[in-house]
């Protein structure tokens, strides 16, 4: 899966992957992740639960994540987004 | 009967203007107040131990619009001392009407005396016994001016009906608080708890506590759950036994605690386990003089020197300390505001709430200013523990105010944020197991 050209079948895995990981720190089910649900005001997961979510992916994906960039992120999809997005960054530059 | 139960609107960061813009600009306690706000578990609970023929209709003013014209037969007032002035004015514009205004609380239970001179039936203590009595009274046509909890035998907590949470099923929460045990063992000076709920320890069942925690779950189902006990883990075996029960609901929750807590590395392990992502803890003070006289057995005074070591053994565990402190007190000079920033900093404490020492009525302190002539306002509006009411032999009203904004505006500054984000992200790497 990791070397699918495209990513998207990657995507698929990897946003399930970080689905458990957000589901098991939040204590959310993950059937909640739509991607127009409001982080902050909806899933009421707050800058300490982020602290812990964005550390635990770091380790678990081998990442490292600019808390910055995600203090403007609004919605699920786009906190999936850009995790994802830093994942294929991080894999690109090897 | 149709019975309205009203929580008045409270104003919780008091009056200062240049507070109020701070705030404004502030995320990060934007977000405080955003979470530490909330559904109480008060008026839920009284609607519960209502008869079922009567109609209840619970209207919560920090969030929904009271109309003061609407047609019912009783409305019952719960208020804290700072929303007592708007208590009053809700009663006046029922009584108007002629209609009967019970108010409970803390306020009332404190005062009972000058609440009687704005409502018609008075509840001092406890609910439980006394709430299903008067409405008995009522409906008979003889209801009392002051029902008194302790007229009655102590409330058994595990005998307190699952609280009517649907009442108010529609409104957006972001934290509903429950309430597991009442009592705290500490009798600090300013608290107004040993008043209220007496002097001893006491808890609903684990169970009873884990069918609230569903029934709040039901309605706000990503709300997180806030726990309104005054020192939640005094009783370890009725600890163990909740953290049992709370293995199997998925939700995140804070709770108020003393320290000791921190001694324990597996009570620590278990509530992040179970969702605790928050402990609420009254340090009180970061001059170690003031904590010697704040309660007889010199518990907090015991314990400050290893205040900094006990806050790294929480936040090791994952579970950020909300610390809370006071200025204003008797030992404090100018140096305090920067002692509690420098203190704050230094541990990494995820959250702090810091106040101007208040003499709630009730309180040993409210006794001790007023023989002193150090009581410099008794507008209740004020007591929000923002405001300065006292007199202080340092520190003019003025510097306290000036003093604690400047708290708040370091303390929650983006470079302590940073600070504290990367501290806490460095502890969370350490709490994840290795691939």
């Amino acid at each position: 899966m990791s070397e699918h050209p495209e990513g998207t079948l990657y995507t698929g895995g990897l946003r399930q992957r970080i689905e458990q990981t957000v589901s098991r720190i939040s204590r959310i089910a993950a059937s909640e992740f739509n991607d127009d649900v409001l982080i902050r005001e909806e899933l009421g997961i707050d800058s300490l639960m982020s602290m812990e979510i964005l550390a635990t992916l770091e380790k678990e994906l081998d990442l490292e994540l600019d808390e910055g960039e995600f203090a403007s992120v609004e919605t699920v999809g786009e906190f999936f987004a850009l995790l994802e997005s830093r994942y294929h960054d991080r894999r690109a530059a090897g | 009967m149709r019975i309205l139960l009203v929580s008045p609107a409270g104003d919780f960061l008091g009056r200062s203007r240049a507070f109020a813009d701070f705030v404004k600009n502030s995320r990060e306690m934007r977000t405080i107040l955003h979470y530490w706000n909330g559904l109480g578990a008060a008026l839920p609970t009284v609607a519960a131990l209502t008869a079922p023929e009567h109609s209840v209709l619970i209207v919560d003013e920090n969030y929904q619009k009271l109309d003061l014209a609407q047609d019912v037969d009783l409305v019952g007032i719960s208020a804290m001392t700072q929303q007592a002035v708007r208590a009053y004015e809700i009663a006046a514009a029922f009584r108007q009407r002629g209609i009967h205004v019970a108010l409970g609380g803390i306020h009332a239970t404190v005062l009972p005396d000058e609440a009687a001179q704005h409502v018609d039936t008075v509840f001092v203590g406890e609910a439980e016994h006394t709430w299903p009595l008067f409405l008995q009274d009522f409906v008979q046509g003889t209801p009392r001016k002051v029902y008194r909890a302790s007229d009655h035998k102590s409330v058994d907590m595990a005998a307190i009906p699952l609280p009517r949470y649907d009442l108010l099923a529609e409104t957006k929460y972001p934290v509903v608080w429950v309430q597991a045990t009442r009592g705290c063992p500490h009798d600090c000076e300013f608290c107004t708890a040993p008043e209220v709920y007496g002097t001893s320890y006491r808890h609903k069942s684990a169970a009873q506590v884990a069918a609230e925690i569903r029934e709040v779950k039901r309605y706000w189902k990503n709300a997180q759950v806030g726990f309104a006990d005054d020192n939640m883990f005094v009783n370890r075996k009725f600890v163990r036994e909740l953290m049992t029960e709370f293995e199997s609901i998925p939700f995140t929750w804070y709770a108020q605690s003393d320290i000791a807590i921190a001694t324990d590395s597996e009570l620590l392990r278990r509530l992040h386990e179970t969702g605790c992502r928050i402990v609420f803890i009254g340090l009180e003070s970061v001059v170690e003089g003031n904590l010697v006289n704040l309660n007889g057995n010199k518990w907090k005074a015991r314990r400050f020197a290893r205040y900094g070591e006990h806050i790294r053994a929480i936040q090791e565990n994952g579970i950020g300390v909300y610390a809370s402190f006071i200025v204003g007190m008797e030992e404090d000079d100018h140096s305090v505001f920067n002692r509690t920033i420098d203190f704050v900093n230094e541990h990494h404490i995820m959250g702090a709430q810091v106040t101007i020492l208040t003499p709630f009525p009730g309180s040993r302190l409210r006794q001790r200013l007023l023989d002193s002539g150090r009581i410099t306002s008794s507008d209740w509006s004020l007591y929000t523990a923002w405001n300065p009411v006292i007199r202080h032999p340092l520190l003019s009203a003025a510097e306290l105010e000036e003093g604690l904004l400047r708290i708040y505006r370091s303390i929650y500054s983006e470079e302590s944020y940073r600070d504290r984000a990367k501290y806490f992200r460095q502890v969370f790497h350490k709490l994840v197991p290795s691939n």
